[in-house]
């Protein structure tokens, strides 16, 4: 509502659109701002025009004579000024608490620059280099620093930091009006200038929900055994499992197809697809014998067709292997 | 009287290096300023030029930061935090206060021959290559090139003890002559001296750290240092208070000779001009919530000082036989660049808009309203003034008032988009814009030459004047103020105060 108090003065030839709620305040205090600063300006070149108007004697024998100035004015003006000043200090300071208070529900994106570029990374490990945030919905933005010291700006969102190396910023933004809007990051080691930029798509929360579905699902953003792999990855298997055929807390996934396993208690089976399945679902089932039954269960995470591509990724494997020694 | 005294003593280009007499001192000081200056405006209109074809690169990266670099060091440390004090503190104090000489001969002297050796040795870096990472000089990137790093670095503290020395001795002049009555701009260099103490010390600081980190055995920088950052930001905003005080004094005295009174208030304008200062130099950036809140409400607060300035400065006019002359329209235009920068100051001051456009276009249009706009000005203003004190020849008025139009439409044009284009995201120093900022850049580009037409045309208007024999006569607009008075018309006296 406070918002458009006052259309005269069009921040729109100042500002980029309003893309967030803090948006709204701040462009309310830079209005206020504007009108004050705009006003004080005006009365200070009016009165200069007065005085001049009232005092200009340019012949050569005149003298000036002393006038004191009203005493209301040496103390009302002052004390004006300060009322002014203490009003614009505390709707600022509102918002920037506001600013800096953490909302009870909120998204969580970590931004990386690293490699020339920005990389975000999702509450579900989904990485992606372009920013898309949902409308309406609280967000929480760290942005942590390569090894330089960059200021980084989202003008939009009225959102400007300093990320440093082992700094990061971190900004609350509740993003209001869909739309792109610019992001950047630039050195600030003063004279050189480079920046790094990439976009910011605000998108209602049905599109959003269905893009971070869908980058959070290797087997809709890669091929087969790439998916495989980035499931591998993200699930974190490599911690325990390696892929060059060295043993580590489990067996190694390289040759892994291929074998006759022999079981804790007795018992052997070849090591065929619904088998590698069954120890990724429900690895206690059967526990290969020198290892620890320590793998956790993945049966409510991974459904058959995450696993088919972990089994095809493991093929993959066998066949690079096959090709680097003939 | 067709030169002026204090010329008659001076025979060789060493009787001027060696002098002690604080006019010649505060020439000496002119010519150093403006070596500065010239280099740093240059690179400035270099990197301008870049404006004209927004979208790509005019000049390779590089080069573009280190000429916005030298642009920096240039201005702000060797020209700026100097000139106000050094140039007519030096030239005018004494005789304002009928005083016999600056309190310490040799400590002028001093102070004129370090600032001399820092400008030569800025002068000297820019031949072993160049260094990058701003006015601050901010290491690894300044130090990359160490060869310039140390020889700015030398020169850096060699600006703080010349500006130190030079502190020290109108203090002690004013203690020891001053009056109760002594005019406006005897006080703003008061004012201006004691905020020197404070500030200048923060560069001999930042640039021994500097100095440590070129000689490249320090490791001072290994994890960023913001210890340095701090104390340049601190110097950095002390300049502009410095160049603030200077100008309100050069103001004060060139409205009082235009408005034919003395300037109202002296008093309050005093107490106003140090606690706009001190407000505002304390408003740096804070480290935490906290600390911002109150560097906010300190930023902020310096308007109301200030508002005691502008009402003193109308107050000074109102009553006047106001004559319009060159030197008073330029001071006019001092006052609404210093206004309309302070007004700028608002949004950088307070909480919300100040976290936005901090480190935009619009901080460095801010900062270049009140130094450039403000400060520059004020300084040519103080120069057209005292013409006829430091050359005994006379200036037209037609040539200067078409160069104050020029300068006035150039600081407009140059500045007033940068203010749009930093609120509307532009980060400061940026070479390349987005789209849709092609119209504003190339306003901007356009001013910067209005604003070099200008100068120009004021530089030949002096240079003229030089080689004329157009003889100006002791006080041809009949300043009030002690420099202007036949009483003091008096030759200072060689030893006074000097250790020989």
């Amino acid at each position: 509502m406070t918002r458009h108090l006052l259309p005269v003065l069009a921040t729109s030839v100042w500002l980029p659109g309003e893309g967030s709620v803090a948006a709204g305040d701040h462009d309310f205090l830079f209005r206020i701002l504007l009108l004050t600063g705009g006003t004080l300006l005006a009365l200070l070149i009016l009165a200069i025009d007065l005085v001049l108007l009232q005092n200009l004697r340019n012949d050569a024998n005149r003298v000036g004579r002393a006038v004191q100035p009203g005493r209301a004015s040496i103390i009302l003006v002052p004390v004006v000024m300060f009322a002014v000043v203490v009003g614009i200090w505390s709707a600022g300071i509102r918002g920037r608490v506001d600013a800096a208070v953490a909302p009870a529900e909120v998204l969580a994106v970590e931004a990386t620059l690293a490699d020339g570029g920005w990389h975000f990374t999702y509450p579900n490990t989904a990485t992606a280099d372009t920013l898309h945030l949902p409308q309406g919905r609280a967000v929480r933005l760290a942005v942590q620093s390569d090894d330089l010291a960059r200021r980084v700006q989202v003008p939009g969102l009225r959102l400007s930091g300093v990320a440093r190396p082992g700094r990061d910023q971190t900004f609350w933004v509740e993003p209001a009006e869909a739309g792109a809007y610019e992001v950047s990051a630039t050195r600030l080691d003063g004279g050189r200038v480079d920046s790094l930029q990439t976009e910011l798509r605000v998108e209602e929360p049905a599109v959003f929900d269905a893009w971070l579905a869908r980058i959070s699902d290797p087997l809709q953003m890669y091929p087969l055994p790439q998916a495989g792999r980035v499931l591998v990855e993200r699930n974190g298997c490599l911690v325990c499992h390696s892929l060059d055929g060295v043993r580590g807390t489990g067996p190694s996934f390289l040759g892994l197809l291929s074998r006759t396993r022999e079981f804790e208690g007795g018992g052997t089976a070849s090591a065929d697809s619904s088998y590698v399945a069954e120890s990724i679902l429900q690895p206690q089932a059967r526990v290969v014998a020198g290892f620890q039954p320590v793998m956790p269960n993945f049966s409510g995470k991974l459904g058959e067709p995450e696993v088919g591509a972990i089994l095809e990724f493991f093929r993959s494997l066998e066949v690079d292997a096959a090709e680097v020694s003939p | 009287m067709s030169q002026p005294a204090y010329l008659a003593k001076l025979e060789g280009p060493g009787d001027w290096w060696k002098t002690t007499d604080p006019q010649a001192l505060g020439v000496m000081h002119l010519l150093f300023t403006t070596v500065a200056f010239l280099l740093g405006a240059t690179f400035a209109l270099l990197g301008r030029a870049e404006f004209l074809a927004p979208t790509r690169d005019l000049i390779a990266r590089d080069t573009y930061g280190q000429m916005v670099t030298l642009h920096g060091v240039m201005l702000m440390v060797l020209c700026a935090a100097p000139a106000m004090q050094t140039v007519f503190g030096n030239f005018v104090l004494p005789k304002m206060l009928s005083a016999p000489g600056l309190a310490h001969a040799g400590l002028g002297r001093w102070s004129m021959q370090l600032h001399g050796w820092a400008v030569l040795l800025a002068v000297v870096s820019t031949a072993f290559g160049s260094v990058d990472g701003g006015w601050t000089l901010l290491p690894p990137w300044s130090v990359e090139a160490p060869i310039p790093a140390l020889l700015l670095a030398v020169s850096m503290h060699l600006v703080a003890l010349s500006m130190i020395g030079t502190a020290l001795n109108h203090l002690a002049t004013i203690f020891r002559h001053g009056a109760s009555d002594m005019p406006l701009f005897a006080r703003a260099m008061g004012v201006a001296g004691g905020f020197t103490l404070v500030v200048a010390p923060a560069l001999a600081a930042a640039s021994v750290l500097l100095f440590a980190e070129a000689t490249g055995r320090a490791g001072l920088f290994a994890d960023s240092m913001p210890g340095y950052e701090s104390l340049l930001g601190f110097f950095g905003r002390g300049v502009v208070v410095l160049v603030f005080c200077g100008a309100v004094g050069v103001i004060g005295e060139v409205c009082a000779t235009a408005a034919r009174k003395a300037p109202h208030g002296m008093a309050a304008t005093t107490i106003a001009l140090a606690l706009t200062g001190g407000f505002y130099l304390v408003a740096g950036d804070a480290g935490d919530v906290a600390g911002a809140a109150v560097a906010s409400f300190f930023g902020l607060l310096a308007a109301v000082p200030a508002t005691v300035l502008v009402l003193n400065f109308l107050a000074s006019l109102q009553g006047g036989a106001i004559r319009m002359e060159p030197s008073f329209v330029l001071a006019l235009v001092a006052v609404v660049s210093l206004a309309t920068g302070g007004v700028a100051g608002l949004f950088l001051a307070a909480p919300l808009t100040g976290d936005y456009l901090r480190g935009t276009g619009f901080a460095t249009a801010q900062l270049h309203m009140l130094l450039a706009g403000g400060g520059l000005s004020a300084f040519l203003a103080g120069m057209m003034h005292w013409w006829p004190l430091m050359a005994g020849r006379r200036l037209r008025s037609r040539r200067p008032g078409f160069a104050t139009l020029l300068h006035f439409a150039g600081l407009q044009l140059t500045f007033l988009p940068l203010f749009v284009l930093g609120a509307r995201g532009l980060t400061a120093r940026a070479q390349v814009l987005g789209d849709g900022a092609t119209e504003l850049a190339r306003l901007v580009a356009f001013g910067a030459v209005l604003l070099f037409a200008g100068l120009t045309l004021f530089g030949l208007e002096f240079l003229q004047s030089l080689l004329s024999d157009a003889a100006s006569g002791p006080n041809p607009r009949g300043a009030a103020t002690g420099e202007w008075s036949a009483a003091n018309d008096y030759d200072f006296s060689p030893g006074i105060g000097s250790e020989s």
